[in-house]
């Protein structure tokens, strides 16, 4: 079992290594309609689904740390958010939705929404904004991330292949 | 055998009679012999195909012979193209850096006063509600928060708002809480370039408080004022694009193009201190 924890953690780190990489170096300089894609939240749900709730919670940590250094803006917002949803995507995967693409994409769509929400809350509590300004920049950063909802998916199942292969073992 | 060098001795002796005197007629009439005309009339496609067979096949085997050779000759021709292009590359970098140092000198003269560093650009935030990056110079080279950030050109860039040891957080003029006194080159009037949230995607600011009574001009120059001692005066923010009125239909407010290209920034200089001039002057 200590061998496919081990894979596994190091198969998330290369994870989250390509994830950081793609947003800082390409993505954040290729700005679409202005916009930079929250690839992070997606990872630790996806932790949180197919690695139970520790799993969840352990990346959605580092995750947030990543994602709050490469945004710069939002000091331990990410860091506490991304632990919370992974953690509770661990809960609802053991026991109340199935591990699959729908519940994925259904938990991948509110933690987005929500972080991208708190995002727009905070900025406007520092800048007043126009709310369909705010409105608008939160609806472009959600559909900018929705192709990477597949690739995360993807990733973060072979990342966890390893330990889902051994608990399923011990349980038969 | 007897029978045989008979019969075919005479007919080979009459054949060779019958050339010989086709030859010898030939001859006396000062041209070529007939037999000839009819034997390379009758040979030339035969000669035609067979020298193009052989030419091939030269080629062939020519090509087979010195394909290794070409192959070799291929590869270090190969290797020495990658070697130049890189060297070319590299010469275009250096050029390009020296044409920065170049005008940072111009810059370094007219403004004796500006302690400046060099830094260059490591990443951009990425978030999509600021517009920030990080350098490659930290307090270990002198950067404090709140230090100018301009170009080689004098353009304004940002300010620094984070200072760690060896790297630095820069607020470009585009984030919404950048805010800088400004004055038009020519209309002469003041105002204040701020960074809007919805303008900081179309890459714009916003100018707003406006002096009273003075008129925007369109392209016309915009540069710091220098007053507030963050931004020395004279550097060169952008350009009015815009000249717009506010939801209520009563301000006026312009929208200006920052001088700086931001999407190709890759060296900047930070101007850690700076002679305040003297407003009594």
């Amino acid at each position: 079992m200590r061998t496919e924890i081990l894979r596994s953690a190091l198969r998330t780190a290369l994870i989250l290594l390509v994830f950081y990489l793609l947003q800082v170096i390409l993505l954040a300089r290729f700005r679409i309609w202005g916009v930079v894609p929250l690839c992070f939240p997606l990872l630790a749900v996806a932790a949180g689904l197919f690695g139970g709730g520790i799993w969840g919670g352990c990346i959605g940590l580092f995750a947030g740390i990543i994602c709050d250094s490469s945004l710069g803006d939002s000091v331990l917002l990410f860091t506490v958010l991304l632990t919370v949803m992974g953690f509770f995507s661990g809960f609802l995967g053991e026991f109340i939705m199935a591990r699959g693409f729908p519940s994925f994409l259904l938990l991948g769509l509110i933690g987005l929404i929500l972080c991208t929400g708190i995002q727009a809350v905070l900025f406007s509590m520092l800048i007043p904004t126009p709310w369909r300004v705010l409105l608008l920049a939160a609806l472009k950063q959600l559909l900018i991330t929705l192709p990477f909802f597949i690739p995360a998916y993807l990733s973060v199942r072979w990342a966890l292949r390893p330990i889902r292969a051994a608990r399923r073992k011990t349980t038969f | 055998m007897a029978k045989f060098f008979k019969t075919a001795g005479i007919v080979v002796l009459i054949l060779l009679v019958l050339v010989l005197l086709l030859t010898g007629i030939g001859r006396l009439l000062g041209g070529a012999s007939p037999l000839s005309q009819f034997l390379q009339a009758a040979l030339s496609p035969v000669d035609k195909l067979l020298g193009s067979g052989v030419a091939k096949l030269e080629d062939i085997y020519g090509y087979m012979h010195d394909y290794d050779q070409l192959k070799e000759e291929n590869a270090a021709l190969k290797a020495r193209i990658a070697e130049m292009a890189n060297e070319v590359r590299r010469s275009q970098d250096a050029n390009e850096e020296n044409e920065r140092l170049r005008t940072l000198l111009n810059l370094q003269r007219a403004h004796m006063d500006y302690a400046m560093v060099d830094a260059n650009l490591i990443s951009w935030s990425t978030s999509s509600w600021s517009s920030a990056f990080n350098i490659d110079r930290g307090s270990r080279d002198g950067i404090e928060a709140g230090d100018c950030v301009i170009t080689e050109c004098g353009y304004l860039v940002g300010i620094v708002t984070e200072c760690g040891r060896y790297s630095s957080t820069v607020r470009t003029l585009l984030d919404p809480r950048s805010a800088v006194a400004a004055r038009m080159e020519t209309a002469g009037i003041t105002a204040v370039a701020a960074g809007d949230f919805a303008l900081m995607s179309q890459g714009r600011l916003k100018l707003t408080y406006l002096q009273d009574a003075g008129v925007l001009i369109i392209g016309d120059t915009v540069l710091t004022t220098g007053s507030g001692g963050v931004y020395p005066s004279g550097l060169v923010i952008g350009t009015v694009a815009d000249l717009r009125l506010d939801q209520g239909g009563f301000t006026e407010y312009g929208i200006m193009d920052p001088a700086v290209e931001l999407a190709s920034l890759r060296q900047v200089f930070v101007i850690r201190g700076y002679e305040e001039e003297n407003d009594a002057d």
